[in-house]
């Protein structure tokens, strides 16, 4: 069996990608499918739906029981999360989706659709999240993934902090979670822990009174304040999702921007929606076009912040800045 | 609250994490909360930066109460009581 082969001379051996049309057409049909060809002549990576990385164990065993039996001798692990298998054959493609569907584990999808989204751990596990990243990827993946096609790759992220580990802002669409603190002054003790807990500067203690007082333009919202305070005086006021559109990486850097702050979770589908009916609408016809690229043109970007008011409501941030070029290759040094 | 342990008087130790790099001064803070009965207080000291930022929200995490703070300088002296 291929699967029980030596993998030492799998690297080797390059052969030219097959040539013509139908050769193009059918590697695209298999993207779409999460199956992407290789250097090696009928070897396919298979690359796996893993929504916020997560990946329950009874699915991770059966992961291994098919790479080992189709694969080579490691899986990888993608840059979005994903578990990947390479090196599995064409002829026995079918068989380790079957095996692996009857475990529950489905496969991504690649090219221009709704990409896996990523996320955190969020709150569920991590002290520091705000939020529940993992719950909210799960909904996005299970009622958007897949869909297409869009002009072109539609990548969403789910961060749980201001800390951003997702990156939310090289991401067609990113939410990240965020909380507004405010004080309850009656019951501060003036001990001063929050204005050294403050990473940012961002409470400073009033010289008279020794009350902290909030300087929200240096506030990240991050909560170190809450946590840290003692006895509970700083409170939450709002808890919510930043959201930013038009990010991504890639030969062309783009740095997205937040246009709404604090969005609460019963809007984020809703939200999604709208942003992927604007880039269907709006990019067609433009080619091969990401998001951000469409945003970066004036006119479109205003386009989009007047279409998406109605969706993103009291929380929208008024009159944001467009996405930015972030050209990293074509930089020249210079003295 | 109720069932929460009454604060001693008198805190039984004082230990000086601003030697300490993280994440041995939040081990050793504790280590010296074990050395501890729920109820009793015992002294940090911190210093500027990580250690105050960090190490008194997780105490509060942990179910200890911060119950007095002292900024001298660049250092801090909390004295904590020891939760359940």
């Amino acid at each position: 069996m291929d699967g029980k082969r030596s993998v030492r001379d799998k690297g080797r051996n390059v052969r030219s990608p097959a040539a013509g049309p139908a050769a193009v057409a059918d590697v695209a049909a298999l993207k779409a499918g999460g199956i992407i060809r290789q250097r090696q002549k009928d070897r396919y990576t298979l690359r796996l739906k893993c929504p916020g990385g997560r990946m329950p164990l009874e699915r991770l065993a059966r992961i291994l029981e098919v790479a080992r039996r189709y694969g080579g001798d490691h899986v990888h692990l993608s840059v979005r999360q994903s578990i990947e298998i390479p090196y599995v054959s064409l002829s026995d493609m079918d068989r380790a989706k079957r095996s692996l569907a009857k475990a529950g584990q489905e496969i991504a999808s690649c090219g221009a659709r709704v990409r896996v989204p990523t996320a955190c751990a969020g709150c569920e596990w991590n002290p520091l999240g705000l939020v529940d990243t993992q719950r909210m990827a799960r909904l996005a993946c299970d009622r958007f993934f897949g869909q297409g096609p869009l002009p072109h790759k539609f990548k969403m992220a789910f961060s749980g902090c201001p800390n951003d580990c997702p990156h939310t802002s090289t991401n067609d669409l990113g939410f990240q979670g965020a909380v507004e603190p405010e004080l309850d002054e009656g019951a501060c003790t003036q001990c001063g822990l929050c204005v050294a807990a403050c990473k940012e500067g961002a409470i400073r203690q009033d010289s008279a009174t020794s009350t902290p007082r909030w300087i929200p333009e240096k506030c990240l919202y991050c909560g170190d304040c809450i946590r840290a305070c003692p006895v509970d005086a700083w409170r939450a006021r709002r808890t919510g999702w930043m959201v930013r559109v038009g990010g991504k990486h890639g030969r062309h850097p783009i740095t997205g921007v937040t246009v709404a702050e604090f969005l609460p979770d019963e809007k984020v589908l809703e939200t999604i929606e709208a942003v992927l009916a604007w880039y269907r609408k709006f990019g067609q016809g433009k080619g091969r076009v990401r998001l951000g690229a469409l945003l970066l043109e004036p006119k479109a970007w205003r386009r989009f912040v007047a279409d998406l008011a109605p969706v993103l409501g009291q929380w929208a941030v008024r009159r944001p800045p467009p996405p930015r070029s972030n050209e990293i290759y074509l930089a020249k040094s210079g003295g | 609250m109720n069932d929460e342990p009454r604060p001693t008087l008198r805190p039984r130790r004082l230990v000086n994490l601003t030697a300490c790099r993280c994440p041995i001064s939040m081990i050793r803070a504790k280590v010296a909360l074990d050395s501890i009965s729920a109820g009793e207080t015992i002294e940090l000291v911190l210093a500027e930066g990580e250690q105050i930022q960090d190490i008194p929200c997780t105490l509060k995490q942990e179910g200890h109460r911060i119950i007095a703070v002292v900024h001298k300088g660049a250092t801090h002296r909390l004295t904590v009581c020891k939760g359940r």
